[in-house]
């Protein structure tokens, strides 16, 4: 009896312990998603590793170029025998087209034996010298009138003993200072006659002028004589006054109208230029060409892009 | 959004008007000086052109040379809003108009605080200029949206003219931020009504024409 309950539990025993083919099958699915999972796991870590590296590459690149530059501005800091400088427009004669600059700069060691000397040079002309005075608080400070013109380029001559140290200071555009700007656009229609030989433009030529801060200030800009001309191929055709829309301290804003009988005939071929003129109260002539077209035929009316400008860089303002 | 026109010519006020867009003229008695004509003449020509608010300015500094004057002014036409700068003495000038039932446009707004003051002194409209807060580097649009939140906050009736508008995309911001009224100039009226497209489309479909055999 005891032996066949022994063998009933070892045969009991057996049929626990034995894995079917089915159970396997599963358990090497199991496994095979495991290892996928985990292997999918390791090339996620492994990516942020190598974005993370390459980041800390790029990061560590970037500190060693901002370094390479901060030890070059350090150098050029060093070498700068100034502690600081400056340059200003202090005065503006409008009649004499000149403007008076203030330099002023201050050396990092001060030796009552040592000298200063400006170099103004504008648009590339030759440089004036001007010789500066130290004041009581050891900057060295010097005028000088220059011309309006696009930019003047300062450098400051420093002199101890029988070393000098030249310094570049910048520039600044004495025309973008000082003169307004002026920008403008026609705005109107045309019309072609049947057989083509002209065309009849009409509309409105707009002008409006940006007034510098000091002249804003002021408050004394005020133009006369506004009018635009007409030219066709260069030779005068119409005149029309520009009456002025906008007075504000900085914004002028003046509209000329060709309307109707005012309207302009254009032929075929022929160039056409709309030009806006003034006079303020200290005499001087502004021209300014708002839009220079020609009708080739073909496309119709070609207009240039609206003019946009500041006098002397660019031809369509000029002061006479 | 109403649409004003902002000019002292003659012509152009005729011109915009139109076209059937405007319903209202501020006028600067310095252009109409500059232009030669008397003002008063100027303003009673435009009345004859416009049917609507026309605003005419004072030119005294202080409050009773501004009443004087705007009692000459209000004579001239029902439709004359009398401009007053904004000042102490044109904020006592407005309460007495008011009193009087004159409409006034408080003009050279540059903050909300003093849009807040000329609507409790009692104007009819406040002038904030959009194109002047934008020269000294700060954005004009920003005092417009003040003025309109503070006004609709606490119920005021006063309208606000957007003035000092120097370009289309002025008006479009103007109408977006709640302002009343927009006071335009003519040659940004003109602009507004135009479009490079619209322009080619028409020139395409004239050149079309005439190529069109005619009998």
């Amino acid at each position: 009896m005891e032996d066949r309950k022994r063998e009933e539990v070892q045969e009991e025993q057996k049929e626990k312990t034995y894995v079917t083919r089915r159970e396997f099958y599963i358990c090497f699915l199991i496994l095979l998603v495991v290892i996928f999972w985990s292997s999918h796991g390791v090339e996620s870590r492994l990516e942020r590793q190598i974005v993370s590296g390459s980041r800390n590459t790029s990061e560590k690149l970037d500190d060693i170029t901002s370094q390479i530059y901060g030890f070059s501005s350090e150098i050029e800091e060093a070498d700068n025998p100034l502690r600081k400088s400056n340059m200003e427009i202090v005065d503006v004669d409008m009649k004499g087209k000149t403007a008076t600059l203030r330099l002023t700069a201050m050396p990092k060691e001060y030796q009552d034996s040592m000298g200063l000397t400006f170099f103004v040079s504008c648009d590339g002309a030759e440089a004036v010298e001007v010789s500066a005075t130290a004041g009581k608080d050891r900057t060295f400070t010097a005028e000088v009138t220059v011309p309006f013109c696009g930019e003047a380029m300062v450098s400051a001559n420093v002199k101890k003993g029988d070393t000098e140290y030249l310094e570049d200071m910048g520039g600044v555009s004495i025309e973008g200072e000082v003169l307004p700007s002026f920008t403008g656009n026609r705005s109107g229609g045309c019309s072609w006659n049947t057989n083509d030989s002209f065309m009849t433009l009409d509309g409105e030529i707009f002008v409006d002028i940006s007034l510098p801060s000091w002249l804003g200030n002021e408050g004394t800009f005020d133009l006369k004589k506004e009018q635009v001309e007409v030219y066709i191929d260069g030779k005068k055709s119409k005149t029309v006054p520009a009456k002025e829309e906008i007075a504000d301290p900085f914004y002028h804003s003046y509209v000329a109208s060709f309307r109707e009988t005012d309207a302009i005939r254009l032929e075929r071929g022929k160039t056409i230029e709309f030009i806006f003129r003034a006079e303020d109260a200290n005499g001087l002539r502004y021209r300014f060409v708002v839009e220079r077209g020609f009708w080739n035929g073909e496309d119709g009316y070609v207009a240039e892009e609206p003019a946009e400008s500041r006098y002397g860089s660019n031809p369509n303002l000029t002061i006479e | 959004m109403k649409m004003f026109i902002d000019t002292a010519n003659v012509d152009h006020i005729r011109e915009a008007n139109d076209l059937g867009v405007i319903c209202g003229v501020t006028t600067n008695p310095s252009l109409i000086a500059k232009e030669g004509r008397d003002f008063v003449e100027v303003v009673k020509e435009i009345t004859t052109i416009v049917d609507g608010p026309i605003s005419a300015e004072v030119i005294s500094l202080d409050h009773e040379g501004m009443v004087k004057e705007a009692r000459e002014l209000v004579k001239i036409h029902k439709n004359i809003v009398i401009k007053i700068p904004m000042t102490l003495e044109g904020l006592k000038a407005v309460k007495i108009l008011a009193a009087e039932g004159v409409k006034t446009n408080v003009t050279l707004i540059f903050s909300a605080t003093q849009a807040l003051m000329a609507a409790r002194a009692g104007a009819t409209y406040v002038s904030p200029f959009l194109g002047r807060v934008d020269d000294i580097g700060s954005v004009g649009m920003t005092l417009i949206e003040e003025i309109v939140d503070i006004f609709d906050i606490h119920g005021i009736e006063t309208e606000i003219i957007a003035a000092s508008i120097r370009n289309p995309l002025h008006v479009i911001d103007a109408a977006r931020a709640g302002c009343h009224i927009a006071t335009i100039p003519y040659n940004v009226l003109i602009q507004m009504a135009k479009h490079p497209l619209t322009d080619i489309g028409i020139e395409r479909f004239l050149k079309d024409w005439e190529s069109v055999p005619k009998k």
